[in-house]
């Protein structure tokens, strides 16, 4: 135990964490030249494509310091705000961390915070300057930066290039001689943490835990302390490149367990694996259930492929089981789902892994956090959809969830980023100077208004230089308010959306002008309203087509126009009729852009 | 009831926005009469409706000489019903219309003429290519009068490029004035293929807005409606009991026979065609100039449908029940939202345009089209 070292790495996106990452296993001789791919430790496409961790992994390392063979597990950490639970298991798993900051950027916003919870973990954090091979790096004063957040001296902070690889001995160095061995109590009853969780369409669910106390042995009857359940550990092991089988795992080693488990819903991330005979008197602490934040429609555009999207979703979830869906139906698109993401960006992963792995073209309607509706009849009503919000007699207020949002970013653009931040509902919480120049703003946010369009125009309004990360703090009174959209006097339920009183007419407005523009011109002038409850507050129309016809139709006129209309008409198949009007798909999510 | 159709591919020039097959090389004009007689003969035993109509279309039939008619019609004779009221029609450019050649063509038996005028502005009929001038195309009209045709129709374009309401309304205080009792007056389309296509594409032509095009239409439908005419089908306007009998056949389904490279024919639900090519017309192999195409019940649905809501009587829905009975349904619920929307109107088991809809029917048509 005292030659293991377990570590995870923090960093911003793009700071280069991947690279160093490759190096590390490289140089240990982990894995060869022929073995890495660009980014090992990246492995589904779409994480590839964006450049960002999707899903945590972890790595075992074998390093020979000063001829003592040590052990080093690499836990790798999502680096998206959607997935900031599991990288809060994953820093848990850890008894160090480097903090890898890219020399040309200085710290960002999604460092600090995955900072603070290493910090809160007590791991030891070994701060790394990265790129530095870029003529651009500016090490003193991103040192200073450094300095100031964890209080070390300027000495301890390391420099590196994952590119050149540069100051590589130098962290595996750190890494054994900074970062302590795991404790544990070898003998005590076996608590293992879940920190990850993979599919495998051949061998069912992997689960990765690092061993707190006791040990574990192939066969071994265990369960998993919050839900209850009970398997036989067909497998155990670490992970090298691919999985590498073992007998026993012990305290303070990180591995793998194979239990045919079929499904990634009987495995939370944050649970206890322990034994059935003689199980740890209570789990580790921290555990919690993951809750979808974001909700939106998925449904086919073909209405036909209902029940192939149930089977995709089905098998989307088997790998990600912060996913959830129930069956919704809309007078207006027909059956769907009505789906939980952890955010946004879990929300286009899925869109986009249904489009790419599964061959689904949906419609994505209006995403919204969920509301608590607190009836008169005393009852809290969970609100996921526009739909599910009762009667505005029934209701006696609402809750909405509200974030704390850290934002980065050099003081030129402190101004506009206030007025942002202020225009969705923030409150200033902290103006804090990192440097003379780089200030840290906290605010105090509801969720919803991130949802929408806050990421695009938080990186327009800061050119790019300002980086944005929160985390839910709770609930909070609103006034809450679904505001329809009608088409020709028709309510269309899957345009409705629930959104704050102060930001209806705004929204209304936009959405008819933005619906305006989406929507073709028709035999017959389209009227767009919105409107809350009874009340119209914002109204567009299209005008009608004026002319649509060919003045000729003789003879030989007859086959080839017949043809054309019907070309046409396959053409215009994935529009949406809502009462009289044809509807594209894009309309739907036209009030995801607004601007 | 049936129509013969013969199809004239020969003309002077071409004009600007004609897509209809025709060529400038006179010279072929005896091959291809002598060529169109073995076609009128080869499909004698196939085609034995009475004829109700016969119409000579192109180009320009009046650049056939009144002999040849003559031959023609003894050879029309022979082989297949004329029916003695038969409407016989020939379209005719203003310019070869001299009082001779009008009193051969009423000796022949033609009872119908359709003048091609197009406009009376000069700017038009330059910028189309029409060899005739604004003054030839009145005189043209009053002469078919003068030497004793009683059914006149003439041609008019609308929607060009250059025009505006109060231009167009020019042509028409000129029509008002004229002996006609038909009127076919069709919207600009540009036709891919064309040479007005070809400047639109380069951004010389600009479409007018659809607003003119609109305004223009109304315009049209008030002046013919002063005049005493009826708005029988979308572009065709006439005085009572004067509708072209031949034309009307390609919207009631009733069977025609086509004549020479380009001609459509239509019989037991089989639409055949030549193929738009002279030279191979003229080798006379029927069977390589000929394509046909059997309706399946959907095309026939389709067609019936379009060409149906064009006309001012709109679908017979007893028809419909009774020869689509698999579609019927689905029409009468696909049209329900029209019929709501006023652009449709169900009245004495008919379903038909009203005439402000008329101006947007092909979205109409197409949105109550069927697919097997």
């Amino acid at each position: 135990m005292k030659n293991i070292r377990n570590f995870c790495i923090i960093a911003h996106i793009d700071h280069g964490k991947s690279t160093l990452a490759d190096r590390l296993l490289e140089y240990t001789k982990t894995v060869t030249d022929k073995e890495l791919q660009a980014q090992t430790l990246d492995s589904m496409d779409l994480e590839r494509e964006r450049g960002i961790t999707i899903k945590s992994k972890a790595i075992q390392m074998r390093y020979d310091y000063e001829g003592v063979d040590y052990t080093l597990n690499l836990i790798d950490t999502p680096g998206h705000v959607d997935f900031a639970y599991e990288v809060s298991r994953s820093i848990a798993a850890c008894e160090g961390a480097l903090l890898i900051v890219d020399a040309t950027q200085g710290i960002q916003a999604q460092t600090i915070s995955n900072l603070y919870q290493a910090v809160d973990h007590d791991l030891t954090i070994i701060p790394v300057l990265n790129k530095m091979d870029m003529p651009n790096a500016m090490p003193e004063e991103v040192e200073d930066q450094i300095i100031d957040l964890i209080g070390c001296k300027r000495s301890e902070i390391l420099h590196a290039s994952g590119k050149t690889g540069m100051g590589i001995e130098e962290i595996l160095q750190a890494i054994i001689e900074l970062v302590p061995p795991p404790v544990g109590d070898p003998e005590a009853p076996l608590q293992g943490l879940i920190f990850d969780s993979v599919f495998n369409s051949f061998r069912g669910i992997i689960a990765y835990f690092k061993i707190v106390n006791g040990e574990i042995r192939k066969g071994d009857y265990v369960k998993f302390f919050n839900t209850e359940k009970e398997y036989y550990a067909d497998e155990v092991g670490v992970l090298g490149l691919g999985l590498v089988p073992r007998d026993v795992l012990k305290t303070g080693d990180v591995g793998y367990i194979i239990s045919g488990i079929k499904t990634s819903k009987e495995v939370k991330v944050g649970d206890t694996v322990t034994h059935v005979k003689r199980p740890c008197a209570k789990a580790i602490s921290g555990f919690e259930e993951v809750k979808p934040m974001v909700f939106a429609g998925v449904y086919p555009i073909d209405t036909e492929d209902y029940e192939d999207l149930r089977s995709a979703m089905e098998k989307l979830q088997l790998n990600d089981a912060s996913l959830t869906f129930i069956p919704e139906s809309s007078a207006a698109l027909g059956f769907g789902f009505r789906c939980g993401f952890l955010g946004l960006l879990h929300m286009e992963i899925v869109q986009e892994r249904l489009d790419r792995e599964f061959n689904m073209d949906v419609i994505t309607t209006v995403p919204n956090v969920p509301y608590l509706a607190y009836t008169t009849k005393s009852e809290v009503v969970e609100v996921h959809n526009p739909s599910g919000l009762p009667e505005p007699g029934l209701i006696d207020y609402v809750e909405e969830p509200y974030i704390s949002a850290q934002i980065i970013t050099h003081s030129d653009y402190i101004g506009n980023l206030m007025a942002l931040c202020l225009g969705k509902r923030g409150e200033l919480v902290k103006q804090h100077y990192l440097t003379t120049d780089r200030v840290e703003l906290v605010f105090n946010m509801p969720l919803a208004e991130i949802v929408f369009d806050f990421y695009d125009k938080l990186k327009s309004i800061s050119k790019g230089y300002a980086s944005f990360d929160y985390q839910t703090t709770g609930f909070r009174k609103s006034k809450l308010v679904k505001l329809d959209v009608l088409l020709n006097g028709e309510n269309v339920d899957a345009l409705s959306t629930l959104t704050h009183v102060d930001n209806a007419y705004g929204m209304g407005k936009r959405m008819c002008e933005k619906l305006k523009e989406l929507i073709p011109r028709q035999q017959f002038d389209v009227a767009i309203q919105a409107a809350i409850g009874a009340k119209i507050i914002a109204r567009e129309t299209v005008k009608a087509l004026r002319k649509d016809v060919t003045a000729k139709c003789y003879g030989g006129d007859i086959s080839r126009k017949r043809k054309l209309l019907e070309k046409q008409k396959k053409g215009k198949k994935r529009m949406k009729q809502v009462g009289n009007v044809e509807v594209p798909q894009k309309a739907f999510l036209a009030v995801l852009k607004l601007d | 009831m049936a129509g013969l159709y013969f199809h004239i591919p020969f003309c002077f020039t071409r004009c600007g926005y004609c897509d209809f097959y025709k060529t400038t090389r006179l010279e072929f004009m005896d091959a291809f009469l002598k060529t169109l007689f073995s076609e009128v003969d080869h499909y004698k035993e196939d085609f034995n409706h009475p004829l109700s109509s016969i119409y000579f279309g192109g180009g320009t039939p009046s650049l056939v000489k009144g002999a040849d008619f003559a031959a023609l019609f003894a050879a029309v004779k022979s082989a297949y019903h004329l029916q003695s009221d038969a409407e016989i029609t020939i379209e005719a450019n203003p310019d070869d219309l001299t009082a001779e050649y009008l009193d051969d063509l009423l000796e022949l038996g033609f009872n119908r003429i359709s003048i091609g005028i197009q406009s009376f502005h000069q700017r038009d009929l330059q910028e189309m290519g029409r060899r005739h001038n604004a003054q030839q195309a009145r005189n043209a009209v009053e002469l078919a009068w003068q030497r004793g045709f009683r059914n006149i129709g003439m041609d008019l374009i609308y929607g060009l490029p250059w025009s505006s309401t109060a231009y167009f309304k020019q042509n028409l205080e000129i029509f008002t004035q004229l002996p006609v009792q038909h009127l076919s007056a069709y919207h600009l389309t540009f036709e891919e293929g064309t040479p007005f296509h070809r400047l639109l594409k380069k951004g010389i032509y600009q479409e007018v807005s659809e607003e003119d095009s609109l305004e223009q239409y109304h315009l049209l439908r008030a002046f013919t409606r002063q005049k005493g005419f009826e708005h029988y089908e979308l572009s065709n306007f006439c005085s009572p009991g004067f509708r072209s009998r031949h034309n009307s056949s390609y919207w009631n389904g009733v069977p025609y026979l086509g004549f020479g490279p380009g001609a459509h024919s239509y019989f037991g639900n089989t639409r055949r065609w030549n193929k738009s090519d002279l030279n191979l017309y003229l080798q006379g192999d029927w069977t390589k100039v000929c394509e046909e195409e059997q309706l399946s019940e959907a095309d026939a649905f389709n067609e019936t449908l379009m060409l149906g809501l064009r006309t001012c009587e709109g679908l017979d829905l007893k028809e419909m029940r009774t020869r689509f009975p698999k579609f019927y349904a689905t029409l009468m619920e696909q049209s329900s939202r029209w019929i709501s929307g006023a652009a449709l109107v169900h009245e004495n088991d008919r379903l038909f345009c009203t005439p402000g809809s008329w101006f947007v029917v092909d979205g109409i048509i197409e949105d109550l089209f069927v697919s097997e």
